[in-house]
């Protein structure tokens, strides 16, 4: 029989290549091809299972066309409820718009599921998008761009950092609770801010800093037991006076 | 077995068999297969003939799966099963599949039985195989041999055989069995749908028992610890960052099995698995180390009473009210979260079936024997090892692209002296 070089193990005659670190086999003229020890999965008289299943791009396709095909009945549905009852497009373009955006975001999840940055951004994109339909719906835009936009993105940029910053721990604990209360105050205190500097028109705080009271002490406690307790949990040594 | 008026006989799936049906899906299909080469081509017409002709012995393999409102259940198939050819990728479930549980398929020379793990266990499965090869030589002309093991093969049907003797082990007052932590399992991007790559290793059965010995291990052990090795190498190929990121436990499941530890004589599933383990986060084993503690570890988990107490974790499952209640999508949806997370607690399985037999002449019309454990995505890797003769097979089934596991594992033995014949389907998948 045959020998990979490489490997040293004996192949099968009918392979060229080595099976297990593909390394060309050298062909000797007594040394025939052989029979093969599998059916090629190109014969057709030997069933093959993987011509059974769709291609994953195949499988989007008809997923994408399925979701498609529910939002726009359930469109259609609205429009027509809207034309009997009113006569015109009146209410229904909210529920349109919103349709609209449940079908990117579900769209988007099917195409982008293993790629989550592209997901995180076709998300934003879907959400801002229909923040400022809805705001325009009334034919004017007026808090989307002060109070929508920003909202939207604050949450997102917040998520992609506290990844960032989680993928960046070496060791995981209770500083995953320390990150995850002190991206909540940072996200309030946004919102509070965001709220107020479009109410007033000028930068305040007020029941964000209440939430803040309880919460930064806590993201304290957890960084603390975490970084200066992790190794000797020596409370005496630690609390001695 | 029931029977009520006209209705089809029905049975009740095993403990071990629960669970499969509701997780199975394109690739993890809870097929394996038992294969045997013949000196000779197979002739389909033969081998129909022989499948026929002893099916009535086996009554518990004529059986399909049907969905009931809140399990499973085993019923009678009308259709006699014929014999398919074979196909590139083994133990892949067809899309309008085959409506028994059981497969038989020949390509050139090998001959080789497909089960479902709901019908059956590999050694359920090597019973069956022995008397399909038995009939279908005696239909080629071989003449039956009249000895002691040829009555064994062929003793008249036992109605214990269709037997789940899980449930004679249940006791509720046993302890609680520990779960274990998840395992390191090497990722990869995993073949289209449809496709299992199947490496085949060849080995000397005395070469390799020899170096066992001289190591104080078994057979089983040291293969063991050669695929922990060969998943270490992996592992400390990777880039720092991410060893320290994916260190955990390296973890191997073999399956034990029971009959013999419980005086059982069934032909469904009847298997338990014990874990053999290193841990990567406290550094690198050299080989002697692994086989050591493969070897300790292997001696602690072979007890009855450890055994039984797993068992009986398994069973307080199937017997816990909401999963008893639960209608079965809903069931299904729970087991799939229940058997992630168990895949997710080992690293790979490894099967050896030992070493099976025919007696003479039929056993001289066979070259070998393959046994190919069934795909998991989750492990992306099984092993599974059987022998006949001298001839030793190991075989890794794979759902990835990335064949180094087996180059590793291969390369090990080589690098010990053993010589090492391969073959593999990844040259014929259409990936």
């Amino acid at each position: 029989m045959p020998y990979c070089p490489r490997c040293g193990v004996e192949v099968d005659p009918s392979v060229h290549d080595c099976p297990l670190c593909s390394t060309p086999i050298p062909r000797f003229a007594d040394l025939g091809m052989g029979e093969p020890a599998w059916p090629s999965s190109y014969d057709p008289d030997h069933p093959d299972p993987s011509k059974s299943y769709a291609s994953s791009s195949e499988r989007k396709v008809r997923a994408l066309l399925g979701v498609a095909g529910m939002f726009s009945t359930a469109a259609l549905a609205v429009v027509a409820a809207d034309l009997f009852t009113t006569g015109g497009l009146t209410w229904s373009r909210y529920p349109l718009v919103s349709l609209a955006a449940g079908f990117g975001l579900i769209a988007s999840a099917l195409v982008w599921h293993h790629r989550p940055p592209i997901l995180g951004t076709a998300w934003l994109v879907v959400t801002a998008m229909l923040l400022g339909c809805l705001d325009a719906a009334d034919g004017v835009m007026s808090w989307f761009l002060a109070l929508g936009l920003p909202l939207a993105l604050g949450p997102f940029l917040l998520f992609w950092g506290g990844t960032m910053v989680f993928h960046r721990f070496r060791r995981r604990g209770y500083n995953v609770f320390g990150l995850v209360f002190s991206l909540v105050t940072v996200e309030l205190g946004s919102i509070d801010g965001l709220v107020t500097l479009w109410a007033s028109g000028r930068l305040g705080w007020s029941w964000s800093l209440v939430a803040s009271l309880v919460l930064v002490p806590l993201a304290f406690l957890f960084f603390f037991l975490h970084f200066a307790l992790h190794r000797t949990p020596d409370l005496r040594r630690t609390f001695h006076f | 077995m029931v029977k009520v008026s006209d209705a089809r006989p029905w049975i009740r799936l095993d403990n071990a068999a629960k669970i499969f049906p509701s997780v199975a899906s394109a690739r993890l299909t809870q097929w394996f297969r038992l294969a045997v080469r013949l000196h000779a081509e197979v002739n389909p017409d033969l081998l129909t003939r022989a499948l026929q002709a002893i099916l009535p012995r086996f009554p518990s393999f004529q059986f399909r799966l049907r969905p009931g409102f809140f399990w499973y259940s085993l019923v009678e198939e009308a259709t006699l099963p014929v014999v398919y050819p074979d196909s590139a990728s083994p133990c892949m479930a067809f899309k309008k599949p085959v409506r028994g549980l059981l497969r038989v398929r020949w390509f050139g020379k090998r001959l080789a039985v497909e089960f479902h793990h709901a019908l059956t266990d590999g050694i359920g499965g090597l019973v069956f195989l022995k008397a399909l090869t038995a009939e279908y030589l005696v239909l080629a002309g071989i003449p039956a041999p009249d000895n002691e093991d040829l009555r064994r093969m062929l003793h008249p049907l036992d109605p214990s055989e269709a037997n789940d003797d899980f449930q004679t082990l249940y006791d509720p007052t046993f302890p609680r069995y520990e779960t274990w932590d998840r395992a390191y399992r090497p990722r990869g991007e995993l073949l289209p749908r449809g496709n299992y790559a199947v490496t085949t290793g060849r080995l000397s059965l005395a070469a390799t028992l020899a170096l066992a010995r001289d190591k104080g291990a078994s057979l089983t052990e040291f293969l063991a610890a050669t695929l922990i090795a060969a998943f270490q190498d992996g592992f400390l190929a990777l880039p720092l960052p991410e060893r320290r990121r994916r260190a955990r436990p390296l973890r191997l499941v073999l399956p034990v099995n029971l009959r013999p530890i419980f005086g059982s004589k069934t032909l469904r599933n009847f298997f338990i698995v014990v874990p053999v383990e290193i841990d990567l986060r406290l550094g690198a084993y050299d080989f002697d180390e692994i086989v050591r503690k493969v070897h300790h570890q292997l001696q602690a988990e072979m007890d009855a009473k450890l055994l039984k107490k797993q068992i009986i974790r398994n069973l307080k499952g199937e017997f816990h009210p909401v999963a008893r209640f639960l209608p079965l999508p809903l069931k299904a949806l729970v087991l799939r979260s229940v058997f992630g997370a168990y895949e997710r607690r080992h690293t790979a399985s490894l099967s050896n079936l030992g070493r099976a037999s025919w007696p003479s002449p039929w056993g001289d019309q066979l070259r070998d024997l393959e046994f190919t454990p069934p795909p998991s995505p989750h492990c992306r890797v099984n092993v599974g090892i059987i022998s006949f003769g001298d001839t030793l097979t190991v075989t890794f089934g794979n759902l990835s692209l990335d064949p180094s596991l087996e180059r590793a594992f291969f390369n090990r033995l080589r690098r010990q002296g053993l010589p090492v014949s391969i073959e593999s389907n990844r040259a014929f998948l259409e990936v």
